[in-house]
């Protein structure tokens, strides 16, 4: 007996090749790359060590290990998994479980499925990566990753017929890029759903940046330090200049003695008619990085904003119902005239002027020496700023620790601080001589992006100033302008040495590294514009600009349905060319023939022509050879003696519909 | 109505040529007992206007076969013995001056014959296989810078004893190539073993053996042969096939397309043997191996693996249409 070794491997695929494993392996390590930051360290240290061991088994020709083994050690991993997450439910227990399953499922990848299930569940993995990582980057991580895997998949694939790598991946790249307008397209026309349809739940415990509802001395001097980006601007006319440029905040007006804090939000619906509309006004973009936290930074005083589910609150603050866990972009239009409007019953008054008792006392005597000397409470203000600027008082990043009553001591004893410090102050003097003021924290300018012509403000952008009320109105006093003007016109790099901040700020220094950053910061911006923020709204707009006006989502879902059976019927129509010359009528006929002769006797082996089947089928169906042979000779002269004729093909249909073998040979003839 | 008549008419032709090529099979037959089907291929190859080699180890009637196929086709014969100091000028022929014309004049060597058998091929130098090679490539030879015409018909069955044994210049590939088709002819059955062993010199018969058919005959033959259809899903196969052996990691390299057209004409000669009017895979399945096997080479862990073994393998994985 002779070996044939192609056709053991069809019947029985023996262990893949080293290079088909490798591709394997990669493609799932490559899946499991983007998920090893943000689960649990074991979990990704499992599947490298798993990966590693199945390489390590397939170099020394060893054998997989038995059920024995790897039951038992599953059990363990999905126990490790509810131990550490307490639920298999959840982006991080979910891809976790993922990570363990896909690990598991290479101990035992025997056979082409085995293999194909590996190589989906990495697709699913690459996919759940977005919920990860959305940075420019990723696409391009991802169509690599997708590459790999879609390379292991053409291997294991191709069964009879080993595949080199090289074809295979030549094979996976052009199946990748033929995807990419399908990609485009889906991405445009998918339904997009509002809400929290596409926001799965947040992972617990993150930190929470930017301002917060409250400030004590110190506070905004930690996020001072911090060069993440808190949002960016894009301005639809003239860029102000950055000295008018205060992103309102928090407003804190109930004051304990050392800390501002909020009052409890009442929210005002109707507050925005109160605005005085006549003002110069001014319409950005805004998208803010996800803080955790409620503030819509906008400059005073809004009158329009785009983001839903969000309100404006009595200080005239914006506010979202939700935290923002999610890159948030809106347009917002405010009345620039330098002033927020507001009414000021007794009740009002009483709470914005009110100082506990017995704190500060120094300050508020000084204060009230102070407002004597002066006739009007506006004289009495400048004459504050005025002492903060020929005073020697100090903008620093690291005052003096402040104690219990921090005003006095900042104002009498340590005089250094940050703007925090002289806000707090200067709101402490005004009240102290029953002047309604309040602190505002938020965001002064930012740093114009020349390259994308928009302004980044980060988190050392963070601000804080006084608001009084005089003459009816909310005005903005920048006590921090007094100290250190530079800070207001220039920005904090130049207010303060940041050399021993290091990090990013450091990098800034160079004029190459700053031009980097900038363009980096381009290219990230331009793509939570144009890619991320693709929601509803921006889809909507697209769709009726190329002229579909108001598509509902059941239009959209009913447009995708019907393109995409076109685009199968089109592949369908596609292949149905290509095989036409062999699924003609007399290939129909042969294939019917061969599946009743496969019930009668056995099926034919795909190598096998017409006339040794009919032979074979002839030695183990005697009863039937005549017939047999009669049918098959018709179909080898039909189909390799020339043109057939339609007449005898006709004949031939004939005697193939009437021919209906027993599956058994009757009982009277020998078997 | 034209085209039908022409398709008649083939078929006479075929149903005659078939008749012919039978009669010599038969007669070569009632030499070489029991080896139908190696006949039959090497009828068909000489139909295919190729040369044959056969490779096999002494005394199982390699020359028998050639010597008696020589008489059946009525062809003039000759052979060559190949010997390690054989010369070019022992296979070709030498110019011998000629004192009474005073000029040289040109003594035809065995090449000269219509069917040459030589014999052990792979015992000679390279230098005097090639001669021989490049004459049946070219269907002539040069000497002194002259150019002589070979007879025609012309064909060369070379026998080859299997190269491991001592003594041997294996053929290079490139040359291999020039062979339309390698057999073995392998040991007998037992019980027509018996029959040799009883019966006469097989030899002695050869002297019996009259011409079946005549030198216009094979001409007509071999025209009948090209007219043997080829049909659109047989066309498919032989590529699938011939693809194959480029694709497959077993091999070293796959199919010229110079082996690809020499599969399908002995295909086509075969099929005529056979009484088919078109090449059916089974025809190209009988031939695949003896026309491939010589060709294709076996790669890593296949390097060892007979020719035939390769060949079947290959005919195993690919679908028939």
């Amino acid at each position: 007996m002779k070996q044939k070794p192609l056709r053991e491997r069809r019947q029985e695929p023996p262990q893949e090749s080293a290079g088909q494993l490798i591709w394997l392996v990669g493609a799932v390590l490559l899946a499991t790359l983007p998920h090893a930051p943000f689960v649990h360290p074991w979990i990704p240290l499992m599947v490298v060590a798993i990966s590693a061991s199945r390489l390590w088994l397939a170099f020394n020709r060893k054998r997989l290990p038995s059920a024995w083994l790897r039951v038992p050690l599953t059990l363990l991993a999905f126990t490790g998994i509810l131990l550490t997450y307490r639920q298999i439910s959840g982006v991080d227990a979910g891809s976790s479980l993922l990570l363990v399953m896909v690990a598991m499922k290479l101990l035992e990848t025997r056979g082409h499925r085995d293999r194909a299930i590996v190589v989906f569940i990495c697709y699913f993995l690459l996919f759940a990566a977005f919920l990860r990582e959305q940075a420019p980057w990723a696409p391009f991580y991802l169509a690599i990753a997708v590459l790999a895997a879609t390379t292991a998949l053409l291997q294991t694939a191709r069964r009879d017929q080993p595949i080199r790598a090289g074809r295979a991946l030549w094979l996976a790249g052009r199946i990748v890029l033929q995807a990419v307008p399908l990609m485009i397209l889906l991405f445009v026309l998918f339904p997009r759903v509002p809400g929290p349809f596409w926001s799965l739940p947040q992972r617990g415990g993150q930190a929470t940046t930017g301002l917060s509802d409250s400030m004590s001395p110190g506070d905004i001097t930690e996020l001072a330090l911090s060069d993440k980006v808190a949002f960016r601007v894009r301005f639809d006319d003239d860029i102000p200049r950055g000295a008018s440029l205060y992103w309102r905040g928090p407003v804190l007006a109930q004051f304990n003695g050392r800390s501002w804090s909020m009052r409890a939000r009442s929210y005002l619906p109707g507050l925005v008619d109160k605005v005085d509309r006549n003002g110069d006004s001014i319409t950005y973009d805004i998208t803010l990085e996800p803080n955790n936290q409620h503030w819509l930074l906008a400059l005073e005083t809004p009158v329009y904003w785009s983001a839903q589910r969000s309100t404006l609150t009595s200080t005239f603050a914006l506010a979202s119902f939700s935290p923002l866990d999610r890159r948030l972009s809106y347009t917002a239009t405010s009345i620039v005239s330098g002033t927020t409007p507001g009414n000021m019953p007794d009740r009002a008054r009483a709470a914005d002027t009110y100082l506990p008792d017995g704190s500060n006392p120094r300050t508020r005597d000084w204060a009230r020496m102070l407002r004597s000397r002066h006739e009007t409470d506006r004289g009495f203000l400048s004459a504050i700023l005025d002492t903060f600027r020929n005073q020697p008082y100090f903008y620093t990043l690291t005052p003096g620790v402040l104690g219990a009553q921090s005003v006095d001591e900042f104002l009498f004893s340590t005089r250094e601080g940050f703007c925090g410090h002289y806000a707090s102050a200067f709101a402490v003097l005004a009240r102290a001589v029953g002047i309604p003021a309040r602190v505002v924290t938020g965001y002064q300018g930012g740093e114009l992006n020349p390259l994308g012509n928009y302004w980044i403000v980060r988190q050392s952008d963070a601000h804080a100033w006084v608001e009084v009320w005089l003459d009816g109105r909310w005005e903005r006093i920048d006590p921090t302008a007094a100290v250190a003007p530079e800070r207001i016109e220039w920005g904090m790099d130049v207010a303060i040495d940041r050399g021993s901040v290091g990090g990013a700020a450091a990098l800034r220094g160079s004029a190459f590294a700053e031009q980097l950053l900038l363009s980096w910061d381009a290219v990230n911006t331009a793509w939570n514009r144009w890619v991320l923020a693709f929601g509803p709204d921006s889809q909507t707009d697209l769709l009726s600009r190329i002229g579909i006006p108001e598509p509902s989502t059941r239009h959209l879902i009913l447009a995708l349905t019907i393109g995409m059976a076109l685009c199968l019927a089109w592949i369908w129509w596609l292949q149905q060319q290509r095989q036409a010359p062999r699924r003609d009528a007399l290939a129909g006929l042969y294939r019917l023939l061969c599946q009743r002769t496969a019930r009668a006797a056995r099926p034919r082996r795909p190598d096998e022509g017409p006339t040794e089947y009919a032979r074979a089928i002839a030695a183990r169906r005697p009863d039937l050879a005549t017939e047999v042979q009669r049918l098959f000779g018709a179909y080898a002269r039909l189909r390799y003696d020339g043109p057939a004729d339609s007449r005898r093909v006709a004949r031939f249909r004939e005697q193939v519909r009437a021919f209906r073998p027993a599956a058994t040979p009757p009982a009277d003839s020998p078997a | 109505m034209t085209d039908s008549v022409a398709r008649i008419a083939d078929h006479d032709r075929l149903a005659k040529a078939r008749g012919k090529a039978e009669r010599v099979v038969s007669r070569v037959g009632e030499i070489v007992l029991g080896k139908d089907r190696e006949i039959r291929l090497a009828v068909s190859c000489l139909l295919a206007q190729g040369h044959l080699l056969i490779e096999d180890l002494p005394g199982v009637g390699k020359t028998l076969l050639a010597r008696s196929l020589a008489a059946a086709l009525g062809l003039d014969y000759r052979r060559i013995q190949f010997t390690s100091d054989l010369l070019p000028a022992d296979v070709i022929g030498v110019s011998v001056f000629d004192q009474t014309a005073n000029a040289f004049h040109f003594h035809p060597g065995p090449l000269f014959a219509q069917l040459v058998l030589a014999d052990e091929v792979n015992r000679a130098t390279p230098k005097a296989q090639s001669a021989l090679l490049e004459a049946m490539e070219e269907h002539q030879v040069t000497a002194d810078g002259k150019t002589y015409d070979l007879p025609e018909p012309f064909f060369v069955i070379a026998t080859q004893n299997p190269t491991y044994q001592v003594g041997t210049f294996p053929l290079p590939e490139s040359q291999l190539d020039r062979f339309l088709m390698r057999i073995g002819l392998g040991y007998p059955a037992p019980e027509l073993e018996r029959k040799l062993l009883r019966g006469d010199n097989r030899r002695g018969l050869l002297a019996d053996v009259e011409p079946v058919i005549s030198v216009e005959d094979i001409a007509e033959l071999q025209a009948a042969a090209r007219s043997v259809h080829l049909a659109d899903a047989l066309l498919d196969y032989a590529q699938a096939l011939i693809n194959q052996t480029r694709d497959a990691p077993e091999l070293e390299f796959g199919l010229s397309p110079r082996a690809a057209v020499d599969l399908l004409s002995v295909a086509r000669c075969w099929a005529m043997l056979e009484g088919h009017r078109g090449v059916r895979p089974e025809d190209l399945k009988a031939v695949f191996g003896p026309v491939v096997g010589h060709r294709i080479k076996g790669r890593d862990q296949y390097a060892g693996r007979d020719a035939e073994t390769l060949a079947e393998a290959i005919l195993d994985s690919v679908p028939v249409p």
